[in-house]
């Protein structure tokens, strides 16, 4: 494996190169963005294929790059799950970049330059987070990743809205680190050690473990954005450029769900059944509760920001599953739910970043990302209109895409838990968890008809709308490929869950994974032939001919204020699941005469955010009151704060004694 | 697919009879359910055999479409017939096949593909009753979709495999019926009959189904027809196929002439329960649906705890 060496180092490069000549060439914002995009894209092409690789070889990779610290060295592990992520990360920020070219045009005046070094620094930490197996070196890579995200999703900074979603994002996942890094201090307190591979085979009190589970699943939920910790997604996808939403929502919350995987199941090792009950539930919370919002959202990039929500649900509920059958000792059931979790891992990326560029591309031909305002654009622009559709009916989880091909495994594993008749509440809770994600889905496709529908079909209801024009080649080309790979791993699921499976044996230690077999294949096939079948007789028949005339109104022309709106089409939804969205609404008519006359009607209904209300609100108060309380100490006089340290030294020094 | 040539031709020969013996089933299960309806209110009604003339009739008609729809709305109508036929294909009436075409899940799954098609292609002509009906079929599907698998998974918890040779029968227990009273909620549902949806009003206070196909006409009109007849005998194939099991080793004759009986039995049933319910205000199916979970709830936990 000597002859990787170099192409290993040259990714590293090929982004520091394009961060640093973002800067260089300021001056030229057209060039320095040119190859601010070239450099991630060349190097996302050598990272995949780096990846790929590593996920097929048995053999890891290890690479060592001296030390950075005394005792700590920076050295690159490259086995099957780092491989996977590492693929995953170069594939999606490698069509990004080529997206970017044509896309950061419309932030012209903007600081492209600047842009260019951040997304370059970003991707490089999240390849790197994946591949370093210190925990030094890892919690380095890890705040870089946000720190260099923070400055992406701030970009367009002199919006207050864009620093306040900066800030909720900066201050949320940062309380997520100071857990990660007390799950890895308590573990390193635990082993002595700061590699991962040292960590892992130690046996530990159990509450020790339990401690390191519960924070491990809140730091890196944080950053996965599982209910109730999501609150920053919503906020910071709609103020960050779409091409970053796309790496942001599509790979970045992924490495949260890899360090997961790492620490709990790779490096703790079993533990007992409740851990991965609690992993399940938090996954079905987080599915219901994301789509279900989403489903609420009019701005386009907020509901797919909710989406990530769920869609981080459905792979947690795979990799719970994966723990339940890890703690009952199943290696190969362990690794097929395992499996069928990463495998969503890398479908959502597919679609989340083809839904995101298609957001973007909506932006950019309309300026507009209310869907309220958009409509009619299948008819201007057909080809991001029908991307969008492959992603919507993707992460619908319809047959025959790939969001069915993940979510059919997924419910393969929850049955899993139910055939093994361990007890009666697992095989019920089994059950349950599948009916959760029955109705996720069907939500999700409620959704997706309204996102879709409402956007792209019927009249255009604004001229944003109606003057949009297709968008540049470059970046359909950049969607294109995304959509096909929706479309190849819903085909041909086997293609991909077969390594996952092996991947997933290896975290385990199990035996080998019997091959999977689906019938995927054969379904589209089944499908294809019958459309065609009926199609092709309906042609011979002396069909085809389809006259074309106005839709009928009731007498009068029809136009775009009679079209349903996003409101109206959510608002059956709204009403039946009322006990949680807690809607409120406000009409107020003004009228003449008489109020059947009414002149103009102001409709305004908000849904609560029980979440905000119930636990952050309170949250926030307390912070506030203690603060106040605490006031007194901070004298604003540099003598006292210097008595302070001397205090806290003194303190240390008696106690370390 | 390693089967051999032969073999492969069999198979593809037993999926086009069954997708056959549906399409063509199908209108005269609807027939029978409207002649029965119209008996009961002590009507004459049209003939079984009305529906078959009157698809005959639509499919010879010209569309017209809207001259703001695009492709999806021409495609609609092919791809919610091919979908239900292909979730009917998977139901293997006569003996497994040797390669496996889909399961339970995807049988279920088809149906939302034809329901994501329809839901959007009535969105496309930009008038009001489209959307009404989409967006009200759209958020009974949040309703159904989770009773419908907790109803069959009850069964699947049963059987062991969601693979449906393995489910033939599964039902033909206590908490069987339990699970049956759920799913016949469903079925209701799913197939847009009152107390949930009303087939035969175009009263935009009433209708869901119905108008998300008022844009279409002729020949798209027909084939959407013909696919919710074939949604619903579907349905109930799947109903007496699982919890009415067919007896091993009877001829293939007198097998579809058993089956087929059984079915218009349980169309039967729908016509009698159609006839004695009025139809429900919208906001108040999730009363129904949660009545239905309940008694799938209970199949679910009677499967798992006793």
């Amino acid at each position: 494996m000597v002859d990787l060496h170099w192409e290993i180092l040259l990714i590293p490069a090929l982004y520091l190169a394009g961060a640093v000549m973002s800067l260089t060439f300021k001056k030229y914002p057209t060039f320095s963005l040119w190859i601010g995009c070239i450099s991630a894209v060349l190097a996302g092409l050598i990272a995949l294929s780096v990846g790929v690789r590593a996920m097929l070889s048995p053999e890891p990779l290890l690479l060592s790059l001296g030390y950075i610290l005394p005792g700590v060295k920076l050295q690159l592990f490259i086995d099957r799950l780092s491989g996977f992520f590492v693929a995953t990360i170069a594939l999606i920020t490698l069509l990004v970049s080529f997206y970017s070219r044509e896309y950061m045009k419309i932030y012209q005046g903007e600081n492209i330059p600047w842009w260019g070094f951040c997304f370059n620094l970003f991707v490089l930490s999240m390849t790197l987070v994946v591949t370093v197996n210190n925990m030094i070196t890892f919690l380095i890579f890890w705040e870089l990743m946000t720190i260099s995200s923070y400055f992406l999703v701030t970009f367009e900074y002199r919006r207050q809205q864009v620093r306040k979603a900066g800030f909720a994002y900066i201050v949320m996942t940062h309380l997520g680190t100071v857990f990660i890094m007390s799950a890895f201090f308590i573990l390193h307190s635990g082993t002595g050690s700061w590699d991962f591979a040292g960590m892992a085979g130690h046996s530990l009190p159990e509450a020790t473990r339990n401690v390191v589970f519960l924070f491990a699943l809140i730091g890196f939920g944080t950053k996965a954005g599982i209910v109730p910790l999501h609150l920053w997604l919503p906020m910071a996808h709609p103020a960050a450029p779409s091409n970053v939403s796309a790496v942001m929502s599509g790979v970045m919350i992924k490495t949260a769900v890899y360090g997961m995987i790492r620490l709990i199941i790779d490096i703790l090792g079993p533990g007992p059944s409740w851990w991965g009950g609690v992993v399940l539930l938090v996954g079905v919370v987080s599915a219901v509760i994301g789509v279900i919002y989403a489903l609420m959202e009019h701005d386009l990039k907020r509901l797919l920001a909710f989406h990530s929500v769920e869609n981080i649900g459905i792979i947690l509920i795979g990799v719970g599953a994966g723990m339940i059958f890890f703690s009952w000792n199943m290696g190969v059931l362990a690794a097929l739910a395992l499996a069928a979790g990463l495998f969503h891992v890398l479908n959502h990326a597919l679609f989340k970043s083809l839904l995101f560029l298609g957001a973007g591309s909506v932006y950019y031909a309309t300026h507009s990302r209310d869907i309220e305002q958009l409509g009619g654009l299948i008819k201007r622009m057909p080809h991001t209109a029908a991307l969008f559709l492959v992603g919507a009916v993707s992460i619908s989880a319809i047959p025959p895409l790939n969001g069915f091909a993940s979510e059919y495994q997924i419910y393969q594993a929850l049955l899993g838990i139910s055939y093994l008749k361990v007890s009666g509440l697992w095989m019920v809770t089994g059950i349950l968890a599948c009916a959760a994600l029955a109705l996720t889905g069907a939500l999700a496709a409620a959704c997706f008809v309204k996102a879709f529908g409402i956007s792209f079909l019927g009249l255009p209801r604004t001229e944003k709308a109606s003057g949009a024009v297709e968008v540049p080649w470059g970046m359909r080309l950049s969607m294109a490929p995304l959509a096909i790979l929706c479309i190849v791993t819903g085909i041909m699921p086997e293609m991909v869950l077969n390594p996952l499976a092996a991947t997933a044996g290896q975290i385990f230690s199990t035996a080998a994974v019997p091959a999977i077999k689906t019938y995927n294949s054969n379904l589209a096939l089944l499908l294809l032939a019958i459309v065609a079948a009926l199609y092709g007789i309906s042609r011979l028949a002396g069909g085809g001919r389809v006259r074309r005339s106005k839709t009928w109104g009731c007498g009068i022309v029809p136009d775009a204020s009679m079209e349903y709106t996003a409101a109206s089409f959510s608002q059956p939804v709204r009403r039946v699941y009322r006990s949680l969205l807690q809607p409120r609404r406000k009409i107020v008519s003004n009228y003449d005469l008489l109020p059947y006359f009414g002149y103009k009607i102001h409709f305004d209904e908000h849904i609560k955010a029980l979440v905000k209300d119930f636990l952050y609100s309170p949250l926030r108060r307390i912070t506030i009151v203690m603060s106040k309380k605490w006031r007194f100490i901070q004298g604003g006089n540099i003598n006292l704060y210097l008595g302070y340290i001397f205090i806290t030294l003194i303190v240390l020094l008696v106690w370390n004694r | 697919m390693q089967v051999g040539g032969v073999m492969m031709e069999g198979n593809v020969m037993a999926a086009g009879g069954q997708i056959l013996f549906i399409m063509l089933l199908a209108p005269l299960i609807n027939g029978i359910i409207k002649k029965a309806k119209a008996l009961i209110q002590r009507r004459r009604g049209p003939g079984i055999l009305q529906p078959y003339f009157d698809i005959l009739k639509f499919l010879k008609r010209e569309p017209v479409v809207s001259v703001h729809t695009s492709w999806i709305t021409p495609a609609t109508p092919y791809v919610c017939l091919g979908a239900s036929l292909a979730a009917g294909s998977l139901i293997p009436l006569w003996g497994e096949s040797s390669f496996q075409l889909g399961d339970l899940i995807a049988l279920t799954y088809l149906f939302a593909l034809a329901k994501f098609f329809l839901a959007i292609s009535a969105l496309e002509p930009a008038s009001a009753f489209g959307g009404m009906g989409s967006s009200r079929e759209m958020m009974i599907t949040t309703l159904v979709e989770p009773v419908l698998v907790l109803g069959l998974f009850s069964l699947v918890l049963v059987a062991g495999t969601t693979d449906l040779a393995g489910l033939a029968g599964a039902g033909h227990n206590p908490a069987g019926i339990l699970a049956f009273i759920g799913l016949m909620v469903v079925t209701i549902a799913e197939t847009g009959r009152i107390p949930v949806d009303n087939p035969d009003t175009h009263l935009e206070l009433t209708m869901v189904h119905e108008a998300m196909l008022l844009e279409f006409s002729g020949r798209h009109l027909g084939f959407l027809h013909w696919a919710a007849m074939v949604k619903q005998t579907v349905f109930l194939v799947l109903l007496v196929y699982i919890f009415w099991p067919q007896a091993a080793g009877i001829p293939v004759a007198q097998a579809i002439g058993l089956l087929a009986g059984k079915v218009i039995l349980l169309g039967l049933l729908l016509a009698v329960i159609e006839s004695v319910m009025a139809k429900m205000r919208l906001f108040k199916l999730p009363e129904l649906m949660v009545g239905g979970a309940a008694f799938c709830l209970l199949a679910v936990l009677s499967n798992s705890f006793l």
